[in-house]
Protein backbone atom coordinates (compact mmCIF):
# COMPACT_ATOMS: atom_id res chain seq x y z
CA UNK A 1 0.00 0.00 0.00
CA UNK A 2 2.38 1.99 -0.96
CA UNK A 3 0.18 4.99 -2.86
CA UNK A 4 -1.42 8.23 -0.17
CA UNK A 5 -4.41 7.83 -1.65
CA UNK A 6 -4.85 3.80 -1.56
CA UNK A 7 -3.91 4.29 1.92
CA UNK A 8 -6.35 7.02 2.57
CA UNK A 9 -9.07 5.06 0.56
CA UNK A 10 -8.78 1.98 3.28
CA UNK A 11 -8.85 4.50 6.26
CA UNK A 12 -12.13 5.53 5.15
CA UNK A 13 -13.04 2.04 3.97
CA UNK A 14 -15.44 0.53 7.41
CA UNK A 15 -13.75 -3.05 6.19
CA UNK A 16 -10.14 -2.09 5.92
CA UNK A 17 -10.09 1.27 8.16
CA UNK A 18 -8.87 -0.43 11.92
CA UNK A 19 -6.01 -2.85 10.12
CA UNK A 20 -5.41 0.77 7.88
CA UNK A 21 -5.14 2.94 11.32
CA UNK A 22 -3.00 0.61 13.23
CA UNK A 23 -0.47 0.96 9.88
CA UNK A 24 -1.20 5.08 10.64
CA UNK A 25 -0.20 4.54 14.08
CA UNK A 26 3.09 2.37 13.54
CA UNK A 27 4.31 4.83 11.12
CA UNK A 28 3.21 7.88 13.10
CA UNK A 29 3.10 7.53 16.51
CA UNK A 30 6.82 8.48 17.08
CA UNK A 31 7.15 11.44 15.19
CA UNK A 32 4.02 13.17 16.32
CA UNK A 33 5.15 12.41 19.92
CA UNK A 34 7.96 14.44 19.19
CA UNK A 35 6.38 17.02 17.40
CA UNK A 36 4.59 17.24 20.35
CA UNK A 37 6.42 17.26 22.97
CA UNK A 38 8.87 20.00 22.00
CA UNK A 39 5.53 22.36 22.54
CA UNK A 40 4.38 21.27 25.77
CA UNK A 41 7.57 20.18 27.07
CA UNK A 42 6.15 17.50 29.78
CA UNK A 43 6.32 13.85 28.83
CA UNK A 44 2.95 13.61 30.49
CA UNK A 45 1.18 16.56 28.64
CA UNK A 46 2.51 15.05 25.04
CA UNK A 47 1.30 11.51 25.96
CA UNK A 48 -2.42 12.75 26.44
CA UNK A 49 -1.97 14.54 23.61
CA UNK A 50 -0.75 12.20 21.42
CA UNK A 51 -3.79 10.26 22.55
CA UNK A 52 -6.16 13.20 21.52
CA UNK A 53 -4.52 13.51 18.84
CA UNK A 54 -4.99 10.02 17.04
CA UNK A 55 -8.11 9.94 18.48
CA UNK A 56 -8.99 13.01 16.54
CA UNK A 57 -7.86 11.56 13.46
CA UNK A 58 -9.74 8.18 13.28
CA UNK A 59 -12.94 10.41 13.95
CA UNK A 60 -12.38 12.67 11.46
CA UNK A 61 -10.38 9.91 9.01
CA UNK A 62 -14.14 10.34 7.18
CA UNK A 63 -13.96 14.51 6.80
CA UNK A 64 -10.47 14.88 5.49
CA UNK A 65 -10.68 16.43 1.55
CA UNK A 66 -6.66 15.52 0.71
CA UNK A 67 -6.23 19.33 0.34
CA UNK A 68 -2.67 18.50 2.13
CA UNK A 69 -1.08 15.43 2.57
CA UNK A 70 -2.18 13.07 4.95
CA UNK A 71 1.72 13.97 6.70
CA UNK A 72 0.73 17.40 6.99
CA UNK A 73 -3.22 17.10 8.12
CA UNK A 74 -1.92 14.94 11.05
CA UNK A 75 0.57 17.15 11.81
CA UNK A 76 -2.18 19.94 11.65
CA UNK A 77 -3.95 18.01 14.42
CA UNK A 78 -0.80 17.46 16.46
CA UNK A 79 0.05 20.86 16.40
CA UNK A 80 -3.85 22.32 17.05
CA UNK A 81 -3.95 19.61 19.90
CA UNK A 82 -0.44 21.11 21.49
CA UNK A 83 -1.79 24.79 21.07
CA UNK A 84 -4.69 23.68 22.73
CA UNK A 85 -3.07 21.91 25.99
CA UNK A 86 -0.60 24.95 26.29
CA UNK A 87 -3.69 27.26 26.53
CA UNK A 88 -5.28 25.53 29.03
CA UNK A 89 -2.48 25.09 31.12
CA UNK A 90 -1.56 29.01 30.63
CA UNK A 91 -5.36 29.56 31.56
CA UNK A 92 -5.26 27.37 34.77
CA UNK A 93 -2.24 29.40 35.82
CA UNK A 94 -3.48 32.65 34.42
CA UNK A 95 -0.30 33.46 32.92
CA UNK A 96 1.23 35.58 30.49
CA UNK A 97 3.96 34.44 27.59
CA UNK A 98 7.00 35.16 29.40
CA UNK A 99 5.75 33.51 32.73
CA UNK A 100 4.79 30.56 30.70
CA UNK A 101 7.89 30.15 29.45
CA UNK A 102 9.63 30.31 32.92
CA UNK A 103 7.08 27.99 33.96
CA UNK A 104 8.27 25.91 30.30
CA UNK A 105 11.81 25.57 31.78
CA UNK A 106 10.63 24.99 35.57
CA UNK A 107 8.62 22.47 34.38
CA UNK A 108 10.91 20.68 32.27
CA UNK A 109 13.77 20.60 34.87
CA UNK A 110 11.26 19.08 37.26
CA UNK A 111 9.79 16.54 34.61
CA UNK A 112 11.35 12.65 35.79
CA UNK A 113 11.95 12.78 31.36
CA UNK A 114 13.83 15.07 31.20
CA UNK A 115 17.89 14.20 31.44
CA UNK A 116 19.38 17.20 29.81
CA UNK A 117 22.59 18.46 30.88
CA UNK A 118 23.32 22.13 30.91
CA UNK A 119 23.74 22.58 27.50
CA UNK A 120 20.46 21.18 26.44
CA UNK A 121 18.76 23.18 29.33
CA UNK A 122 20.82 26.28 28.07
CA UNK A 123 19.03 25.63 24.19
CA UNK A 124 15.65 24.88 25.55
CA UNK A 125 15.95 28.08 27.34
CA UNK A 126 17.48 29.75 24.40
CA UNK A 127 14.31 28.60 22.57
CA UNK A 128 11.86 29.50 25.04
CA UNK A 129 13.07 33.02 24.99
CA UNK A 130 12.03 33.46 21.35
CA UNK A 131 8.53 34.90 20.53
CA UNK A 132 5.81 32.42 19.65
CA UNK A 133 6.11 32.50 16.18
CA UNK A 134 9.57 31.95 16.42
CA UNK A 135 9.85 29.13 18.20
CA UNK A 136 6.72 27.37 16.50
CA UNK A 137 8.56 27.16 13.33
CA UNK A 138 12.09 26.80 14.44
CA UNK A 139 11.41 23.33 16.53
CA UNK A 140 9.04 22.19 13.64
CA UNK A 141 12.13 23.15 10.71
CA UNK A 142 14.99 22.27 13.09
CA UNK A 143 14.09 19.19 14.76
CA UNK A 144 10.75 17.73 12.70
CA UNK A 145 12.77 18.63 9.64
CA UNK A 146 9.32 19.66 8.05
CA UNK A 147 9.42 21.99 4.74
CA UNK A 148 8.35 25.31 5.22
CA UNK A 149 5.17 24.47 2.83
CA UNK A 150 3.75 21.97 4.64
CA UNK A 151 5.10 24.51 8.09
CA UNK A 152 2.76 27.17 6.44
CA UNK A 153 0.03 24.45 5.97
CA UNK A 154 0.60 23.26 9.82
CA UNK A 155 0.22 26.26 10.80
CA UNK A 156 -1.45 29.03 8.91
CA UNK A 157 1.19 31.47 8.61
CA UNK A 158 2.66 32.14 5.01
CA UNK A 159 5.99 30.81 3.87
CA UNK A 160 7.93 34.07 3.58
CA UNK A 161 6.62 35.60 6.83
CA UNK A 162 7.95 31.74 8.16
CA UNK A 163 11.33 31.74 6.64
CA UNK A 164 12.05 34.97 7.87
CA UNK A 165 10.84 33.99 11.27
CA UNK A 166 12.92 30.50 11.05
CA UNK A 167 16.36 32.77 10.26
CA UNK A 168 15.47 35.20 12.89
CA UNK A 169 15.09 32.28 15.26
CA UNK A 170 18.48 30.70 13.97
CA UNK A 171 20.20 33.92 14.48
CA UNK A 172 18.66 34.62 17.93
CA UNK A 173 19.79 31.08 19.10
CA UNK A 174 23.41 31.19 17.83
CA UNK A 175 24.11 34.87 19.61
CA UNK A 176 21.95 33.55 22.59
CA UNK A 177 24.75 30.68 22.55
CA UNK A 178 27.68 32.11 21.93
CA UNK A 179 27.02 34.65 24.38
CA UNK A 180 26.73 31.80 27.12
CA UNK A 181 30.08 30.14 25.66
CA UNK A 182 32.28 33.47 26.27
CA UNK A 183 30.67 34.01 29.90
CA UNK B 1 22.40 38.48 -3.72
CA UNK B 2 19.84 35.70 -3.35
CA UNK B 3 22.13 32.98 -3.49
CA UNK B 4 24.37 34.67 -1.01
CA UNK B 5 21.77 34.97 1.14
CA UNK B 6 20.94 31.74 0.49
CA UNK B 7 24.29 30.39 1.51
CA UNK B 8 24.44 32.94 4.80
CA UNK B 9 21.46 30.98 5.63
CA UNK B 10 22.26 27.36 5.26
CA UNK B 11 25.72 28.37 6.90
CA UNK B 12 23.43 29.24 9.73
CA UNK B 13 21.18 26.34 9.71
CA UNK B 14 24.61 24.18 9.38
CA UNK B 15 25.99 25.95 12.19
CA UNK B 16 22.82 24.85 14.55
CA UNK B 17 23.79 21.31 13.28
CA UNK B 18 27.12 20.92 13.55
CA UNK B 19 28.82 23.19 16.07
CA UNK B 20 26.52 24.84 18.68
CA UNK B 21 25.60 21.60 20.26
CA UNK B 22 28.21 19.02 18.74
CA UNK B 23 26.06 16.72 20.75
CA UNK B 24 24.80 14.93 17.53
CA UNK B 25 25.76 11.39 16.85
CA UNK B 26 22.48 9.99 16.09
CA UNK B 27 20.37 11.63 13.12
CA UNK B 28 17.29 9.70 13.65
CA UNK B 29 14.45 11.49 15.46
CA UNK B 30 14.11 9.72 18.77
CA UNK B 31 17.86 10.71 18.92
CA UNK B 32 18.01 14.01 17.91
CA UNK B 33 15.20 15.05 20.33
CA UNK B 34 17.13 13.02 23.35
CA UNK B 35 20.97 14.01 22.46
CA UNK B 36 19.81 18.23 21.61
CA UNK B 37 16.63 18.40 23.95
CA UNK B 38 16.92 16.11 26.43
CA UNK B 39 14.01 14.62 26.76
CA UNK B 40 13.59 11.06 27.94
CA UNK B 41 10.86 8.63 27.73
CA UNK B 42 9.47 5.96 30.13
CA UNK B 43 10.64 2.50 29.19
CA UNK B 44 8.28 0.87 25.95
CA UNK B 45 6.35 3.96 26.25
CA UNK B 46 5.74 3.56 22.57
CA UNK B 47 4.52 0.18 22.54
CA UNK B 48 2.53 0.77 25.56
CA UNK B 49 1.14 4.28 24.38
CA UNK B 50 0.04 2.23 21.17
CA UNK B 51 -2.01 -0.14 23.07
CA UNK B 52 -3.86 2.56 25.18
CA UNK B 53 -4.65 4.68 21.66
CA UNK B 54 -5.98 1.56 20.07
CA UNK B 55 -8.22 0.89 22.76
CA UNK B 56 -9.87 4.01 23.35
CA UNK B 57 -9.99 4.53 19.48
CA UNK B 58 -11.70 1.04 19.16
CA UNK B 59 -13.56 1.33 22.24
CA UNK B 60 -15.26 4.26 21.83
CA UNK B 61 -16.20 2.98 17.89
CA UNK B 62 -18.36 -0.01 19.43
CA UNK B 63 -19.79 2.65 21.82
CA UNK B 64 -21.55 4.28 18.45
CA UNK B 65 -24.80 3.23 17.21
CA UNK B 66 -24.43 3.24 12.89
CA UNK B 67 -28.61 5.26 12.36
CA UNK B 68 -27.37 4.11 8.74
CA UNK B 69 -27.30 0.86 9.22
CA UNK B 70 -29.98 -1.30 6.90
CA UNK B 71 -30.86 -2.98 9.99
CA UNK B 72 -32.11 0.19 11.27
CA UNK B 73 -35.26 -0.83 8.98
CA UNK B 74 -36.18 -3.65 10.37
CA UNK B 75 -35.61 -3.11 14.21
CA UNK B 76 -37.84 0.36 14.46
CA UNK B 77 -40.50 -1.11 13.38
CA UNK B 78 -40.20 -4.25 15.38
CA UNK B 79 -39.13 -2.59 18.77
CA UNK B 80 -42.72 -0.22 17.76
CA UNK B 81 -44.83 -3.85 17.40
CA UNK B 82 -43.36 -5.40 20.63
CA UNK B 83 -43.77 -2.02 22.86
CA UNK B 84 -47.49 -1.68 21.81
CA UNK B 85 -47.93 -5.46 22.13
CA UNK B 86 -46.45 -5.45 25.59
CA UNK B 87 -48.73 -2.27 26.42
CA UNK B 88 -51.64 -4.58 24.97
CA UNK B 89 -50.77 -7.37 26.65
CA UNK B 90 -50.31 -5.87 30.46
CA UNK B 91 -53.84 -4.79 29.90
CA UNK B 92 -55.46 -8.13 28.16
CA UNK B 93 -53.89 -10.04 30.99
CA UNK B 94 -56.57 -8.66 33.32
CA UNK B 95 -59.31 -10.94 31.66
CA UNK B 96 -56.89 -14.11 31.32
CA UNK B 97 -55.29 -14.05 34.34
CA UNK B 98 -56.55 -15.93 37.59
CA UNK B 99 -57.17 -13.49 40.79
CA UNK B 100 -56.58 -16.83 43.10
CA UNK B 101 -52.58 -16.75 42.59
CA UNK B 102 -52.44 -13.17 43.85
CA UNK B 103 -51.28 -12.12 47.26
CA UNK B 104 -53.41 -11.73 50.15
CA UNK B 105 -53.17 -8.15 50.52
CA UNK B 106 -54.13 -7.81 46.98
CA UNK B 107 -57.30 -10.13 47.09
CA UNK B 108 -58.40 -8.23 50.30
CA UNK B 109 -58.41 -4.94 48.44
CA UNK B 110 -60.68 -6.46 45.61
CA UNK B 111 -62.92 -8.11 47.94
CA UNK B 112 -63.35 -4.85 49.57
CA UNK B 113 -64.13 -3.11 46.17
CA UNK B 114 -67.04 -5.76 45.02
CA UNK B 115 -70.20 -4.90 46.68
CA UNK B 116 -69.72 -1.62 45.03
CA UNK B 117 -68.95 -3.63 41.52
CA UNK B 118 -71.80 -2.35 39.83
CA UNK B 119 -71.67 1.17 40.90
CA UNK B 120 -68.26 1.84 40.74
CA UNK B 121 -67.46 -0.47 37.70
CA UNK B 122 -64.91 1.50 35.54
CA UNK B 123 -62.89 2.66 38.73
CA UNK B 124 -62.58 -1.04 39.83
CA UNK B 125 -61.77 -2.16 36.29
CA UNK B 126 -58.76 0.28 36.08
CA UNK B 127 -57.93 -0.18 39.81
CA UNK B 128 -57.82 -3.89 39.27
CA UNK B 129 -54.97 -4.01 35.81
CA UNK B 130 -53.45 -1.55 37.58
CA UNK B 131 -52.91 -3.77 40.91
CA UNK B 132 -52.58 -6.72 38.72
CA UNK B 133 -50.50 -5.42 36.68
CA UNK B 134 -47.71 -5.11 39.47
CA UNK B 135 -47.98 -8.78 39.93
CA UNK B 136 -47.52 -9.83 36.49
CA UNK B 137 -43.72 -12.03 36.07
CA UNK B 138 -41.45 -10.71 33.37
CA UNK B 139 -41.28 -14.57 32.61
CA UNK B 140 -45.27 -14.65 31.50
CA UNK B 141 -44.87 -11.34 29.40
CA UNK B 142 -41.89 -13.02 27.85
CA UNK B 143 -43.69 -16.65 27.52
CA UNK B 144 -46.89 -14.52 26.12
CA UNK B 145 -44.54 -12.13 23.56
CA UNK B 146 -43.27 -15.33 22.18
CA UNK B 147 -46.03 -17.32 21.76
CA UNK B 148 -48.25 -14.46 20.86
CA UNK B 149 -45.50 -12.03 19.07
CA UNK B 150 -43.39 -13.99 17.31
CA UNK B 151 -45.63 -16.73 16.53
CA UNK B 152 -49.09 -15.59 16.10
CA UNK B 153 -47.80 -12.89 14.29
CA UNK B 154 -44.23 -12.63 12.34
CA UNK B 155 -44.51 -15.78 11.76
CA UNK B 156 -47.65 -15.81 10.17
CA UNK B 157 -47.57 -12.17 8.66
Amino acid sequence: MTNEAEFINALKDNKQKDKAFKMLLDTYQERLYWHIRKFVISHEDADDVLQNTFIKVYKNLHNFKQNSSLHTWMFRIAYNESMNQLYKNGKIKFLDIEDQNENSINKLQADSYFEGEEIQIRLQEAILKLPKKQQEVFKMKYFDDLKFREISEISGVNEATLKSAYYAAVKSIEEFMTRLQTI
Amino acid sequence: MSTNKKNNMKFKDDFIKSSLLDKIKDNTLGENHKEELGFEIPENYFSKSKLEIQQKVFTKKTGIFNLTSKQLKFRIPMAAAIALLFTLAVFKFNSTSELKNLPNIVLDSIKDIQPNEFKNHNNLVYEDIAIESLFINDEDVDKYLEDYVFESLVIEN
